[in-house]
């Protein structure tokens, strides 16, 4: 029916409109935002740009407040990475116990973090867990006699705030990819982990864990890269501060572009995020595809 | 029918129909102001569009926006070109930015004969103006304003006070005149509680002095002031002395005094929040914006009919030569967008600031007008505004306006919420904050074509 040369070339047009729509909505943009970090550009006279080549970057690796930024997004992505994938595999393992009853009707209230808004999530936060005065968290402290301190407001304690709010909010992917992964793992291992003695623990290390590492390393990268570029919530939350103490490296481009109204530096910023991206991505399915053929 | 009856019947009904379709027109108009929030924004929804809208059937429309969204919003609609508002306030830094998107107001003033010459020089040349668009007017002012010192009188004036004060420094007690003497009478009234403050025991702390010390604009309103004291800036030929030691002084101060001197809390407040503690007797010395005097005047507070009102206190060898000191002139101004309602929006403007003058002083609590301070009427609304009637026309004789270029948001005030920011938190050290605010401003002028 099809000759030779369209056996090569009929998949392409399969997957065309798909292709076309994504160089249109994901690659023009990119090459916009990185044509842009090439240049002096401004927002209140966005018409006049001029080529400044690779001085954006230079820049942006010499400005302490770029490197600044850098390490706390850092800190938030691993924070958020390790609290909601261990919590994740914590409460997933828990729902699948026998004893749990009305299994579905807690999932659904776990996944309520999830279909939240973030910014709606960070205001719940804001107002009704961390605020100094009347917030959940100081009334329990306070029954205590313990201090009451200003946790978005702190130093100390604002990152630690954010990513305990933005790990609520990513948990729930986790628990839902972890719950479908346990359903598929066969019957017959727990019946051979119990045969030989091993216990709940026991069970959990050596026979489901290593069993959901293609899901545990697919809800990483997930994690990992919606951390990475969190905006909403932190913005919502601390809008960046105390200081500096929660500017991560989206909240970093969005004061250069707006309130420093420098679009070429702002684009700069959003490009190394994307560059480091794009990296991570590389190497996460480079051990996805190693890490499958050995579960294999 | 009569040749006359039937003459004088039509034009009854083209004049009826052209007055049915004159108030339908005008009942069609609506003018969309995009607002900062305020007591100024409240008389506007709450007292002068639906006065106006009574006088004249035309509705304007307020819709009041959180005050860090104001600007990315109203640059946004306007870029997008969306004449989603008619109106826009804005402080006077950002007004270049809106250049290309707003009216020429000079006919309108000329036409409708709006008086340009009942407010100060400086006002008009910092709330009116942009060198963006030279030769023209692109705002009228609304709420231009600048901080006052507020101190406690009846501190100040207690015989134990000024006793203790004479023996601890060796001179008089006063309200400080100079920046140094402020520190030193915030020191001497900052006391824990348990100690007495003219007589009476504290049940909780007294601070010898306060501001917003918030992050972002909160700290970078309260520590310009001190800055611009100074004589720091920029010259004619946009040469920034940013790099000057007087920085680093200044900043020591505002550092040394905000972190000793003023309640922690302070650092939450971006504004106006902390005037309470002025208000419940826990202040000795506060800088005031106009907007606050209600609250330092609550007659259920401590501090009504106690209050002393005089302009900043100079920062002593300033670079400028300045005599007292030089606050920012800040609040803000409203632009005309260029829609197609750009005329009956200033119409309305006219209206509400001219027309009705002593009236949105009284709701507004804005004073920037020559009738604002001459009124009698005005003069007496208050018990208190004897006082500060004149201590706030004083004050607004000597204020630091923004250059009218288009990045003087970027530069010098953006400039200054990342100085002052990264400084007080610690995350940059002296010299990375000061290199990296004078590189900025460089090359912004330099990429503007200021400098080579």
């Amino acid at each position: 029916m099809f000759g030779n040369q369209h056996r090569f070339t009929r998949g392409w047009w399969f997957i065309a409109p798909g292709l076309i729509m994504m160089i249109m909505i994901v690659g023009a943009p990119l090459a916009m935002g990185f044509r842009l970090s090439l240049h002096d550009v401004f927002l209140y006279d966005f018409r006049n740009q001029f080529y400044v080549g690779l001085e954006n970057y230079r820049y942006a690796f010499q400005d302490p407040l770029y490197i600044l930024s850098l390490k706390t997004t850092a800190i938030f992505t691993l924070g958020c990475l390790v609290l909601a994938v261990g919590f994740g595999i914590i409460i997933t393992f828990l729902l699948n116990s026998k004893l749990v009853r009305f299994r579905s009707t807690w999932i659904a209230l776990f996944l309520i973090p999830f279909v939240m808004t973030p910014v709606v999530g960070g205001i719940a936060w804001r107002l009704f867990i961390w605020q100094q005065e009347f917030g959940l968290l100081n009334q329990v402290t306070g029954l205590f006699g313990l201090p009451q301190p200003y946790w978005l407001l702190d130093r100390e304690t604002a990152l630690i705030a954010t990513i305990i709010s933005n790990s609520w909010q990513l948990t729930p992917l986790a628990i839902l990819v972890f719950y479908a992964a346990l359903t598929t793992i066969p019957e017959d291992l727990y019946e051979a982990a119990r045969m030989d003695g091993a216990s709940a623990t026991r069970t959990l290390w050596s026979v489901i864990l290593p069993q959901m590492g293609p899901h545990i390393l697919f809800v990483s990268i997930i994690v990992i890269t919606s951390a990475f570029r969190e905006f909403d919530m932190i913005m919502a939350l601390t809008g960046g501060g105390p200081g500096r103490s929660t500017t991560v490296l989206s909240v970093f481009a969005y004061n250069r572009g707006i309130a420093n109204q420098d679009m070429g530096m702002a684009n700069t910023v959003a490009f190394t995020m994307f560059i480091i991206m794009a990296t991570f991505a590389w190497v996460y399915i480079t051990l996805y595809r190693k890490l499958e053929a050995r579960t294999q | 029918m009569s040749y006359s009856t039937f003459a004088k019947s039509l034009a009854g009904l083209t004049l009826a129909s052209a007055m049915a379709a004159g108030i339908a027109s005008a009942q069609e108009t609506t003018i969309r102001w995009a607002l900062h929030p305020g007591e100024e924004a409240d008389a506007v929804v709450n007292y002068f569009a639906p006065k106006y809208y009574e006088e004249t059937g035309i509705r304007v429309i307020g819709e009041i926006l959180p005050p860090d969204q104001l600007r990315d919003r109203m640059s946004i609609e306007a870029i997008g070109g969306t004449g989603r508002w008619d109106l826009g306030y804005h402080s006077p830094g950002w007004f270049g930015s809106f250049a290309d998107y707003v009216v020429d107001l000079t006919p309108y003033i000329e036409k409708y004969d709006f008086d340009v010459s009942a407010y100060p020089d400086l006002v008009v040349e910092s709330h009116m103006r942009s060198s963006a668009r030279p030769g023209e007017y692109i705002a009228l002012p609304t709420t231009p304003a600048a901080p006052m010192l507020i101190a406690r009188e009846d501190f100040f004036s207690h015989p134990d006070e000024q006793a203790a004060f004479r023996e601890q420094y060796g001179r008089e007690l006063e309200i400080p005149t100079t920046f140094a003497e402020l520190k030193e009478v915030a020191d001497f009234f900052t006391r824990p509680a348990g100690a007495t403050v003219a007589g009476e025991t504290l049940d909780r702390p007294l601070y010898g002095w306060a501001d917003a010390l918030g992050s972002g604009n909160g700290i970078a309103r309260s520590f310009i002031v001190m800055l611009y004291s100074t004589g720091l800036g920029f010259d004619e030929n946009f040469q920034p002395d940013l790099d000057h030691p007087i920085l680093r002084e200044v900043t020591d101060y505002f550092v040394d005094i905000a972190k000793n001197n003023a309640p922690r809390e302070a650092q939450n407040w971006a504004f106006l929040e902390g005037l309470n503690y002025f208000r419940d007797g826990r202040l000795a010395m506060a800088t005031m914006w106009p907007q606050g005097i209600a609250t330092v005047e609550d007659p259920a507070g401590q501090a009504a009919g106690k209050v002393a009102y005089q302009p900043l206190p100079v920062w002593e060898d300033n670079l400028a030569g300045y005599d007292q000191g030089v606050p920012f002139l800040g609040g803000g101004g409203v632009l005309v967008f260029d829609t197609p309602q750009a005329e009956e929006a200033f119409k309305f403007l006219k209206w509400m600031l001219q027309d009705e003058e002593v009236e949105w002083a009284k709701q507004s609590l804005q004073f920037s007008r020559s009738a604002h301070f001459t009124n009698p009427e005005l003069r007496a609304m208050q018990p208190y505004f004897e006082a500060f009637l004149p201590a706030y026309e004083k004050t607004l004789e000597a204020v630091f306006i923004r250059q009218g270029i288009p990045e003087y948001g970027a530069a010098m005030w953006q400039g200054t919420v990342d100085y002052i920011t990264d400084l007080f938190s610690g995350d940059l050290t002296a010299e990375q904050a000061q290199n990296r605010w004078v590189r900025n401003m460089n090359q912004t002028f330099r990429r503007a074509g200021y400098i080579n």
